[in-house]
């Protein structure tokens, strides 16, 4: 805990001057210096921003969430059964590639400006890659495990959740971090425009009005969420796959 | 304990397009509390036959008998213990142990009850909390004879239980093993690649050829389980016979 805690000091720190020598060699009101941000509380914690922060996360929870609810079973269930693969991956294989950004104008008129577009936008997005991993996954389960749960004497179900599952966590895990850097960086654009709250709004309309500092400290907001949004992630998967810790 | 009766048994797999001949109609019959070490060239089809015999591979003609009932799928009196893999990484040396009987429903205490007893059997009690990772292959392959143990079966298969294990270590285990059997008179096949592992723990070896398995010879055994057989000139005897007829069937073939 205290060597995390000293980790991420470390790199805050390296981060800080690297931005401050930034600010000095541009000399630009567009970057200001991290001092500059940091030393107006105001800016950096106030009502609207904590509201602002709010928002955001829970539209990437919420969105991670789903997306792994509706991905890792499917895809469990893909990766094991071959005639539900073949009949579905051609689609899959098909509508992966497509940006899904580009389905944020549809999702907007038929679910309106609020959360749910927003939500159902970057599901999507988790959704599918947690999918493909997922699927990956349970495909490269070794037959002999299978096979040695049989003799045990379980059904179907009690491989899947004795045998699939816990073989394809920590793929998921990974796949996860992944979607969440993805999932952020969708969620800035789903709140860039139409929209009234969440951080996304707050960059670019403090953009917008020049206010610089604000600016910065609505990035900063973001990149903290990142982190926590990580480091729960991480808790999580310790807590579930304390054998693959074991591993290393 | 069963009997095992197995007629013009072949199992064919298809891989890559084409079909691959695993085993070449096998005949034999192993009677109740037998021990049956089965031994071979790699990749002959040895795992074929013991999957086949847990129900896990489909046979393509032939057929099995076990206490005189045709085989037709996995049975719960039949215990496998495989090759690799056996063990769940992700669960603990208790987890994995008592996984069989969690399968099954009992009830609580006496899964608690039945896996501890087995454990401390085993000497592996104190490595309850362990993943697989943090023991070492003796004590997995311990763990790996727990867990098949824990449902009281009639029927073992194991396949190459003790391979991967120093000398030291597998006398050890292979005593234990002995002990077992001696406690328990079960049924068992135990593959392996050592032809004195197969002399000391087989009242039947089966020799077969390279694949598609055939069975050279089955040579009866009669002194194994014997406390003191491994020092016996019998056992020397029955080690070089083997020995030749697998030397022969090499030379046969090239
Ligand atoms: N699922 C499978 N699909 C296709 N071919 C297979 C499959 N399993 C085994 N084989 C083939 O069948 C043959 C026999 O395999 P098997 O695993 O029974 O050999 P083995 O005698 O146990 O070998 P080893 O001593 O190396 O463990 C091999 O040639 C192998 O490549
Ligand atoms: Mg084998």
């Amino acid at each position: 805990m205290w060597r995390k805690l000293l980790e991420y000091g470390i790199a805050i720190v390296i981060l800080g001057l690297l931005w401050e020598v930034a600010a000095l060699v541009l000399h630009t009101p567009a970057l200001p210096g991290p001092f500059e941000v940091v030393s107006q509380p105001a800016i950096l914690f106030n009502a609207a921003m904590g509201r602002h922060f709010a928002i955001s996360l829970w539209r990437v929870a919420a969105s991670l969430a789903f997306g792994v609810a509706l991905g890792l079973p499917l895809g469990l269930l893909l990766g094991r059964e071959r005639v539900l693969d073949r009949l579905s991956a051609p689609l899959i294989f098909i509508t992966y590639p497509i940006p899904k950004i580009v389905f944020l104008p549809i999702l907007m008129i038929v679910l309106g400006l609020g959360n749910l577009s927003k939500i159902t936008l970057i599901t999507i997005i988790v959704f599918f890659q947690i999918l493909v991993t997922a699927r990956d996954a349970a495909r490269a389960v070794p037959e002999e495990s299978v096979f040695s749960i049989r003799s045990l004497g379980a059904g179907k179900w009690q491989t899947y959740r004795h045998i699939i599952f816990p073989a394809s966590l920590p793929s998921v895990f990974t796949a996860l971090r992944i979607s969440t850097g993805t999932a952020i960086a969708v969620l800035f654009l789903a709140e860039s425009f139409a929209t009234e709250d969440g951080l996304g709004y707050l960059i670019l309309n403090a953009w917008s009005s020049l206010n610089y500092s604000q600016m910065f400290a609505a990035i900063l907001a973001l990149g903290l969420m990142g982190v926590l949004i990580y480091e729960l992630l991480e808790l999580a998967e310790r807590k579930m796959c304390p054998w693959a810790e074991v591993e290393q | 304990m069963d009997s095992v009766k197995v007629s013009d048994l072949s199992v064919t797999y298809k891989a890559g397009g084409g079909i691959v001949e695993a085993l070449a109609g096998l005949s034999f019959s192993i009677a109740p509390g037998e021990t049956c070490a089965v031994i071979g060239p790699s990749g002959c089809g040895k795992s074929t036959l013991l999957y086949s015999l847990a129900g896990l591979v489909k046979q393509s003609a032939g057929r099995i008998e076990i206490n005189g009932q045709p085989l037709t799928s996995e049975r719960p009196e039949t215990a496998v213990i495989l090759q690799e893999y056996g063990l769940f990484p992700w669960k603990t040396v208790y987890a994995n142990v008592a996984l069989g009987l969690k399968l099954r429903h009992a009830d609580k205490s006496s899964v608690a009850h039945q896996t501890e007893t087995i454990m401390r059997l085993l000497n592996i009690w104190d490595y309850r909390r362990h993943f697989p990772r943090q023991i070492s292959g003796g004590q997995r392959q311990r763990v790996a004879i727990a867990r098949a143990l824990t449902l009281q079966p009639t029927l073992l298969l194991m396949d190459e239980p003790f391979s991967s294990l120093d000398a030291l270590t597998r006398e050890d285990l292979q005593n234990t093993f002995l002990d077992i059997w001696r406690r328990d008179r079960l049924t068992t096949f135990i593959v392996t690649h050592s032809v004195e592992e197969a002399v000391f723990l087989g009242h039947k070896i089966m020799a077969l050829s390279d694949r598609p398995a055939a069975i050279l010879k089955i040579i009866d055994n009669p002194l194994m389980g014997d406390p003191d057989y491994r020092d016996s000139p019998q056992f020397h005897t029955t080690c070089s016979e083997l020995r030749e007829l697998l030397r022969q069937a090499r030379r046969d073939v090239a």
